[in-house]
């Protein structure tokens, strides 16, 4: 990267129309001539003497082929053309494949045609509830545009000249002298600011933009709320019955041993009715499997022996890794198994983590049953459901 | 007025006003060095073009809103039920919008091409040494492209509002809160209240189809403006130097090239988006906080992250009031760690090898077995993650022990990167001594002949020259004038440099013939 690189030829260097002239008549294969030319340059280019390098005829390789003359086909002012195909309809035996060529770009681009119209066609008189009509849309964008696609490369390689063209790269560092011209202008620029002296103007300017800089920051609050222990609660209160997704509260006795469900809080409305929360922003939180163990199975923590009736135990079943619904059961097991990373929690050991990655056991909901024979919670959890974070306790 | 005259006088026309002819001249005979693995980013562009197109055509029908409505559409078993407009106008794209469902999966299956595209054209860059100096600012914006790419597909699946995307939904919230010091917050603030609110859909919404795509669109412009003015890398072969790029010019054979790529890809796309369907969210139903299905699997290029989540621990801080969720790591700090790394790659190996020069021609993956061996370690290190994202479904397909599977992965994640590292290292060493080989003793002939005198001697082939095949070059690694000898004493980068001398440029396995 260095001054090789200053090759500059006028447009009108006196070399273009002859080695324009004399790549256009010779003949060979242009990957033959590519090689015999681009070693000429290998020889030259590393050297770094730039375009001479590339004009010199003659390697020995270059004598094999008599009807080639291993010189730049071209020397434009931009790119040197080492080896330049005749354009393809020259020759007799060639113009022959050149009108193949152009049969066979006729018929992609034909056909491209065809399935646009097909594809016109289809939009407005297909019938949109059938099974054919997405296939067929995609078949048609697919041959449309595969027929362009085909079209241009058998065009590019068939119909056009093959060429193998050298461009010299420029250094991409500016020169020493306006490297420096630039350092100057900017720093006198600054100098005429007086920025640097007025140590007043400068404190302000960078005050009031960084003050400025803070209002949009400022209005990044208003995105949303503080949490303000939101994420401490649920929507389960004292007495709040266990009702399925269909709004039905469940009773002692409803559950198999063996049976889960998964059950919402119901809350009494003003008529004392017992309507269940099922919305989305109540079940991300309050979703509850309800579990019947078999007597004597469940092994609770010490203190929680009154939390479950009869064998019937309550998890929340969002999951403490990642939030996702635990939803696997495994009546075998006893395995509760999250299907999102595999935490694997067991049901009569508290649904404490024994594999994966998350690190709680299940909170558990303390429940009871009324004087109805129904499921009601005895309060909301005791802790927090759902995945850890930073504050929580 | 013929073709040409009317060529003649638009461009007149414009030149007149605009100067444009002695700019465009140059232009139009910059020569761009041809080999398939240039066309990788290629793949890449013209996918975005093809979302670009797709993702307008769905944006006039979708609407992204949580507000329930009774889905009364023309797809039967799910008539009747209530769901979010979101999913119900993904419902009617998909069933009774013209052009709506082969349209959306165009969008999403150039979405995952767009990914791999970027993910396939880093390895290249990579692998050659193609980000080194100058080239070193283009990787960086490259790296940027793939991390909002992944952002992006990330959004874009997530807007159906479908039980799948919900689940994904749901796991960033959790990821979100799992922030020291500002996870809850981040989440109230991202979500506009507590997990899952009203607005996220609206926010994903806007930042999907405005807010990334506009920042992709500027920094994509910017990596094709730098690399059309430093001129693109070429592999090293006969004529070819540090100083000059040989291949064909821009006009017209590139030019005719590129366009005939566009539409293959774009017919690709079109071809996978009307006969493979993806993303079926019918089939998923609406999204319920409190339901999943098992085997729920995202897009591919978000599997590495599921993998490292379901891999890691269950190792949770609880200490002196706060609390350190087990997502963080994984789902944080390690692909931070990650993307960080690769971004800095290049300024790292410069300072490792003392490397100051410009690279214009490009390595073959032997040339450099450490930069190759880093390359094919973090390869293995990846497909370990990303396996394990989807263990679950092997496990059950081959009726493994999904606890085994899961302790494979975490074992392999930490040997597999080491493993692949030496071996990468051991064969590219190897490679480059058969090329000396090669290049001393020419090719075997498998003759052996006898002399008068009783000795027998093998005849081998000495190797045409040029040489039709690329040889590692003669020359060891290059060290600048700033190498080992020039590292500044005391820095840290320095003092870290001759700790694991030999990292980079090993002196006796190091390049044969140096």
């Amino acid at each position: 990267m260095s001054d090789s690189d200053n090759r500059e030829t006028g447009p009108d260097s006196p070399n273009s129309p002859e080695g324009a002239d004399r790549g256009w008549e010779t003949g060979g294969s242009v990957f033959d001539r590519s090689k015999t030319g681009s070693g000429a340059a290998a020889t030259g280019g590393g050297a770094g003497s730039g375009e001479q390098a590339l004009l010199p005829a003659g390697t020995s390789r270059g004598t094999d082929r008599a009807k080639t003359a291993p010189v730049p086909a071209f020397v434009g002012p931009y790119a040197t053309i080492l080896a330049r195909e005749e354009h393809p309809d020259r020759e007799e035996v060639d113009r022959r494949s050149y009108r193949r060529g152009v049969r066979l770009v006729t018929f992609w681009f034909a056909l491209a045609g065809v399935a646009a119209v097909a594809f016109i066609v289809l939009n407005f008189a297909g019938d949109v509830h059938k099974e054919y009509y997405t296939p067929v849309l995609g078949i048609c964008i697919g041959v449309a545009m595969a027929g362009l696609g085909f079209g241009l490369v058998v065009w590019n390689k068939r119909l056009m000249p093959d060429e193998e063209a050298v461009q010299e790269r420029h250094p991409l560092h500016s020169s020493p002298d306006d490297v420096v011209a630039f350092e100057e202008d900017f720093a006198r620029g600054y100098q005429e600011t007086g920025v640097g002296r007025h140590k007043v103007l400068r404190r302000t300017l960078l005050a009031a933009a960084g003050l400025l800089g803070l209002a949009p920051l400022a209005m990044i609050f208003n995105f949303g709320s503080i949490p303000h222990g939101e994420l401490q609660v649920t929507r389960w209160t004292r007495g709040a019955r266990l009702a399925t997704r269909d709004g039905v509260a469940l009773r002692l006795g409803d559950l198999p041993i063996g049976g889960i469900a998964t059950v919402y809080p119901a809350i009494p409305d003003q008529n004392g009715k017992f309507v269940a929360l099922t919305d989305n922003q109540t079940a991300a939180d309050s979703t509850v499997m309800l579990i019947r163990l078999r007597p004597g199975e469940d092994q609770p923590v010490p203190g929680r022996e009154t939390w479950s009736v009869e064998g019937h135990v309550a998890y929340s079943k969002i999951c403490t890794h990642a939030g996702c619904p635990v939803g696997l059961y495994e009546r075998t097991t006893q395995h509760l198994l999250c299907p999102c990373h595999q935490s694997t929690f067991l049901v009569t050991q508290h649904c404490l983590p024994i594999f994966g990655p998350a690190a709680r056991p299940l909170p558990q909901l303390p429940i009871a049953v009324d004087a109805d024979g129904y499921f009601i919670a005895q309060s909301d959890f005791i802790e927090p459901v759902g995945p850890s974070w930073w504050s929580r306790t | 007025m013929s073709l040409a005259k009317r060529a003649q006088h638009e461009s007149r026309f414009i030149d007149d006003r605009l100067g444009s002819s002695g700019f465009l001249k140059t232009q139009l005979n910059k020569v761009f060095p041809d080999h398939w693995s240039f066309m990788l980013g290629e793949i890449a562009l013209y996918s975005f073009i093809i979302l670009l197109l797709t993702g307008v055509y769905l944006s006039f029908f979708f609407q992204a809103s949580p507000a329930e409505t009774i889905y009364n559409g023309s797809y039967v078993p799910l008539k009747g039920v209530t769901v979010s407009q979101a999913y119900a106008t993904t419902l009617d794209i998909s069933f009774d919008v013209r052009a709506g469902l082969v349209m959306r999966q165009i969008h999403h299956w150039s979405a995952l091409l767009f990914v791999a595209a970027i993910s396939v054209h880093l390895c290249r860059v990579f692998f050659t040494g193609a980000f080194r100096k100058p080239r070193e600012l283009n990787w960086t914006i490259g790296v940027g492209l793939l991390t909002l790419g992944i952002v992006e597909g990330f959004l874009g699946y997530s807007l159906p509002d479908d039980l799948l995307s919900g689940t994904g939904i749901r796991i960033g919230y959790s990821i979100v809160q799992s922030i020291p010091f500002l996870g809850s917050w981040l989440g109230f603030l991202v979500f506009g209240g507590e997990y899952p609110g009203t607005e996220i859909i609206q926010r994903l919404y806007v930042i999907h189809i405005l807010l990334i795509p506009g920042i992709i669109l500027a920094l994509i412009s910017a990596h094709l403006a730098m690399v059309w003015h430093q001129k693109h890398t070429q592999f090293r072969g006969p004529g070819r130097t540090e100083n000059n790029v040989v291949g064909s010019r821009l006009w017209p054979k590139y030019a005719a090239n590129g366009s005939a790529y566009f539409f293959v890809v774009f017919a690709m796309c079109g071809l996978l988006g009307g006969l493979a369907q993806i993303n079926p969210i019918w089939l998923y139903g609406p999204y319920d906080p409190a339901n999943v299905s098992a085997a729920s699997q995202p897009d591919w290029y978000m599997g590495w992250l599921d993998g490292s989540t379901r891999l890691f621990m269950p190792w949770e801080f609880r200490g002196a009031g706060v609390t350190l969720s087990p997502l963080f790591w994984p789902a944080i700090i390690m692909p931070g760690l990650i993307f960080t790394a690769m971004a800095l790659y290049p300024t790292l190996e410069a300072k490792f090898t003392g490397d100051r020069q410009y690279h214009n021609l490009l390595d073959r993956p032997r040339d450099n077995p450490t930069r190759t061996a880093i390359g094919a370690a973090s390869i293995g290190f990846y497909i370990v993650l990303w396996i394990s994202g989807g263990n679950d479904v092997i496990a059950s397909t081959f009726r493994i022990s999904l606890n085994a599977m899961t302790w494979v992965g975490r074992i392999a994640c930490i040997t597999v990167a080491p493993i692949t590292y030496i071996f990468t290292k051991r064969i590219c060493i190897a490679l480059q001594k058969r090329d000396e080989e090669l290049r001393t003793h020419g090719i075997e002939s498998g003759l052996i002949r006898q002399l008068p005198s009783g000795e027998f001697i093998e005849v081998s082939i000495p190797l045409p020259d040029p040489a039709p095949i690329e040889l590692t070059p003669a020359e060891p690694i290059e060290e600048g004038p700033s190498g080992d000898g020039a590292r500044r004493e005391g820095t840290l980068v320095g003092r870290a440099g001759r700790a694991v001398s030999g990292f980079f440029v090993n002196r006796e396995t190091g390049p044969p013939g140096s």
